[in-house]
């Protein structure tokens, strides 16, 4: 008998059937599902942004500033008048669209090149790996800021920095997917008859490592937010007319001593939408990972 | 242990070479000219020309980079292109005030975060433990620059105990130094203590359920040796990890809440950098970035070889 | 309340008092599905100097036991429920936290099975005795590095001088047992519980270690509590035998007698399954069946699924442990009746 560290808090005492795999296990973790139903919420806003907003959220009326919720104007209105409420919807679409594309171009760019030198392995994934290094060395804002420095502002440029930034993240995860599978006799095998480097890597390997890879999605949604925010903030990323959330927050920043209000809608937006992707993220690595600990 | 420091620095040199490789392209990528941009719209093609030979732009890009690389290393990051100061004396200036930013947020980080992380561990899956858990898992999610200005409007504008704006130096009064370096570094540190404190709960938690914990134990030491002495030794080291990654996102973070604060750290050079698109002050602050990210990491990697015997071989 | 009077002298002279005398304990863990026994009514003792093994495989209860005497349970899911542990005639069930921290290490003290996952990896060995020895002698840091340092050159540690700054990881896991014992014994307590110490070894080093256990056991005039699931190592090192299955103990007795004329059919079963003490060419019997689960007791005597010699009696109830034959007992409606094949 093993000493009492070993005794396991929950004896084992007969219980129904329970069936494993990621989905269920997900379904019993709560807070994971609501925040899932929160972000599928906020895409499918998203999409029909348009026809829900109920005003112009372009339309300045500047007799009507810094108004606070009324039956008219249900969040208020900002500084040049404009209905609170629809740029809120409007800008949701701008900042999901955002999101997609940071995040499309982080993978784009890191899982391909991840997946290729993990599995060349020596020179090109020694290479690679310093070239990572190096890239992670500078802090994601100041480089993110940097690219936009060269390429302009603008909305779609400072995501496709914000994705060059986050790349590195999902290189390093393809590559350790890759890694751990290229030695395996199994790909050897299948290599001999013939399958190309792709196929493999695309069809076998790729497989393996989409539970980390959905997980590391779905924490990068939080973190694109968070520096679009920012970038926003700066002034660096969404230009005027049009409204992010990130963008909103500053319009708000900038009349904090006339009124506390504008500001708020946004950034509670930005902080729940935060919070739900981390925590969707933390529930869907709790979900995988015990499965695969039940695998060994 | 000489042996860990000797082998750190070789590999830090290729890291070094891919960072300075990688902001020297940022001027390829730049459109239009610089020598023209310069010159001003005024100048006809003489002067740009003459503006180029004179910057060195006309070499072949080897040549530039052998130049660039060469410069960098004896600290010459050229001259700022809207300014006309020479890049290096902007950062002197600016270090200062993001180091005193970042000493400040660090030390706050700590004193929250670990205490916090230890009283859940100790208390695990009651109130404590749950409040902690929760302000972690919402603190995470929210900018710095956010609780940036939640601060300011609760204790800067509503209340007037912190100023909302400003830097002063050390040598206007430590009192004063420190007034204004509260809200900035309470907004850094807020989430970051939050990551701490999960971070320790979890490593202290996890510790604590080990064999050489109840060897402890069964010997009859005191709690306060057992938790602050044996486990916090092995606990420190991915706690210190962490703490060393935070590194590279207060710089970066500092971006904003330089803005948001009114401090004229680095930050607030990049962003003046970036809106004037100069070039020369981006390299120079990124570089920098670059290498005090890398310095505090080969810290970080000391400190773990130093907590780790295994290490030390 | 009146003083006690000065009368001893007429009572008889009293029998000799255990050192450890643990009676009826009780110890159930908290599981989703309630509060579940595991140790269910365990009786026995232990004399000064005299050493007691605690035999019985995975999942029989005996290390909880264990932890349950030395008061560990509280920083698990095992609280105990009933009964009482009396050391040196102190009831330790009922004594607050602090004056038990006092006693561990002390007066009772434990090694465990890792050796190597027991010891701080990131404290030299030394410094862990030290610690140690500082805490309840109350030595000066020279002292107790002195101390330390005797203790090692005790347990077998060559060198022990140059070895005190050395770390877990540099020693072996025959060493690491050595220096466990040292830390345990530094302070020099009058029981030591020994949970499986050399379950993790190898063959030849657990012979060494179980010696110095004994050389040690002289030397101090300790009392060991040796717990283990192989009644091999037994023969050797103990005086007396407990068989401990399913939350209880089945037959308590010398450890030459158990080991020659088991009276009940499970410690049969477990000297049956001992390979050194078949004769070549002789088949190894195991036990049918498996160690029912805390929670899933069977009725009756909980051994009797797997007997060969049950009958209905023993279905309907638990046997007592009683005392049958001089210094033996047993769990078992026919001990009487049957004889049992036992080694040599």
């Amino acid at each position: 008998m093993t000493a009492i560290g070993d005794i396991p808090t929950k004896l084992p005492v007969p219980r129904r059937p329970e069936r494993s795999g990621v989905v269920f296990r997900l379904r019993r973790d709560r807070i994971a599902m609501v925040c899932l139903f929160l972000l599928v919420f906020l895409i499918v806003v998203a999409l029909f942004a348009h026809l829900i907003a109920p005003q112009n959220p372009n339309a300045q009326a500047l007799t009507n500033r810094l108004e606070g919720p009324s039956g008219k104007h249900w969040l208020g209105t900002d500084n040049f008048g404009r209905d609170l409420f629809s740029r809120m919807i409007v800008a949701c679409r701008v900042t999901l669209l955002a999101v997609a594309e940071g995040l499309g171009i982080a993978v784009v760019i890191g899982i391909p090149t991840g997946l290729i030198s993990g599995y060349l392995g020596r020179a090109t994934d020694a290479i690679a790996s310093r070239v990572t290094d190096g890239l992670m060395a500078i802090p994601p804002l100041i480089f993110a800021i940097a690219i936009i420095g060269m390429l302009g502002p603008g909305l779609s440029k400072a995501m496709i920095a914000v994705g060059v930034v986050l790349s590195p993240r999902f290189f390093r995860l393809a590559r350790a997917a890759s890694q751990s599978v290229a030695q395996d006799p199994y790909i050897e095998a299948v290599r001999a008859d013939g399958c190309s480097v792709f196929r493999v890597l695309w069809r076998h390997v790729l497989p393996n490592s989409s539970g980390p890879l959905l997980v590391q999605t779905t924490l990068g949604i939080g973190e694109v937010i968070i520096a679009e925010a920012s970038l926003s903030f700066l002034g660096l990323g969404v230009q005027a007319p049009d409204a992010s959330w990130g963008s909103m927050i500053r319009d708000g920043f900038d009349v904090l001593n006339e009124s506390a209000w504008s500001i708020f809608p946004p950034t509670i937006a930005v902080v729940v939408t935060i919070a739900a992707s981390f925590m969707l993220g933390d529930g869907l690595r709790d979900a995988i990972g015990r499965k695969q600990r039940v695998r060994e | 242990m000489r042996g860990v420091i000797v082998r750190r620095l070789a590999l830090l040199l290729p890291v070094l070479f891919v960072i300075l490789f990688a902001v020297f392209l940022l001027q390829t990528a730049l459109p239009g000219d610089p020598a023209a941009i310069i010159a001003g719209p005024e100048a006809n093609k003489e002067i740009v020309e003459g503006v180029r030979v004179s910057l060195g732009l006309d070499k072949p890009i080897w040549e530039q980079f052998g130049t660039f690389m060469g410069d960098v290393l004896r600290g010459d990051f050229g001259i700022s292109y809207r300014s006309g100061r020479p890049v290096s004396d902007m950062i002197e200036g600016a270090l200062p005030v993001t180091g005193s930013l970042a000493l400040v947020t660090s030390v706050l980080t700590l004193l929250i975060g670990v205490p916090l992380g230890i009283v859940a561990a100790l208390k695990r899956g009651r109130l404590a433990d749950r409040l902690v858990s929760g302000y972690s898992a919402v603190a995470i999610a929210v900018p710095p620059f956010v609780f940036g200005f939640v601060l300011v409007i609760v204790l800067a504008l509503n209340a007037a105990w912190f100023p909302a704006t400003g830097y002063k130096t050390l040598a206007d009064g430590p009192d004063q130094w420190l007034e204004h370096l509260v809200l900035p570094s309470l907004a850094f540190a807020l989430p970051l203590a939050a990551e701490i404190a999960r971070q320790v709960r979890g490593s202290f938690a996890e510790i604590l359920g080990r064999d050489f914990i109840r060897t402890a134990r069964a010997s009859g030491l005191s709690p306060i040796s057992i938790v602050g002495k044996h486990a916090a030794k092995t606990a420190a080291i991915p706690v210190i990890t962490v703490f060393g990654l935070q590194a590279g996102r207060i710089l970066g973070g500092a971006v904003v809440v330089e803005q948001v604060f009114g401090l004229p750290g680095l930050g607030s050079l990049a962003y003046e950098a970036v809106s004037g698109r100069d070039l020369p002050l981006i390299r120079g602050v990124v570089i920098v970035s670059a290498i005090i990210v890398i310095v505090v990491n080969l810290a970080v990697d000391l400190c773990v070889a130093m907590l780790n015997p295994r290490l030390r071989a | 309340m009146t003083r006690p009077v000065e009368l001893r002298h007429e009572a008889p002279a009293p029998t000799p008092q255990p050192l450890l005398a643990v009676e009826d304990l009780r110890v159930s863990f908290g599981t989703d599905v309630g509060p579940v026994t595991v140790v269910d009514g365990v009786t026995f003792s232990i004399q000064p100097g005299e050493t007691l093994a605690l035999v019985g495989e995975s999942g029989s209860g005996k290390s909880v036991t264990a932890m349950a005497i030395i008061g560990l349970l509280r920083h698990s899911n095992g609280r105990i429920t009933g009964g009482s542990v009396r050391f040196d005639g102190r009831e330790l069930t009922t004594l607050p936290e602090k004056q038990l921290r006092t006693m561990r290490g002390s007066s009772i003290s434990m090694i465990f099975q890792e050796p190597r996952r027991s010891l701080d990896p990131a404290f030299s060995v030394g410094s862990q005795i030290a610690e140690v020895a500082a805490r309840h002698l109350d030595l000066s840091r020279r002292d107790a590095r002195r101390r330390a340092i005797e203790m090692l050159d005790r347990v077998g540690i060559p060198a022990a001088a140059q070895r005190f700054g050395d770390y877990p990881h540099e020693f072996s896991g025959g060493m690491c047992q050595r220096v466990m014992l040292a830390m345990a014994l530094v302070a020099n307590p009058r029981l030591l519980i020994a949970d499986e110490p050399t379950t993790a070894l190898d063959v030849t080093v657990q012979a060494r270690v179980l010696r110095l256990l004994g050389d040690l056991q002289q030397e101090m005039g300790l009392s060991i509590l040796l717990i283990t699931h192989d009644l091999g190592v037994v023969a050797e090192t103990c005086d007396r035998v407990a068989v401990m299955y399913a939350g209880q103990i089945v037959e308590e007795a010398a450890a030459e007698t158990l080991l020659r004329s088991p009276r009940h059919p499970y410690s049969e079963g477990l000297l049956a399954s001992l390979p050194q003490f078949l004769d070549p060419g002789q088949r190894l019997v195991a036990i049918s069946g498996s160690v029912p689960i805390p929670g899933s007791w069977p009725q009756g005597c909980r051994f009797h699924p797997r007997c060969d010699y049950a009958v209905d009696a023993c279905r309907e109830a638990i046997p007592e442990l009683a005392l049958k034959v001089d210094g033996h007992h047993d769990r078992c409606f026919r001990a009487d009746e049957l004889s049992l094949p036992g080694v040599s």
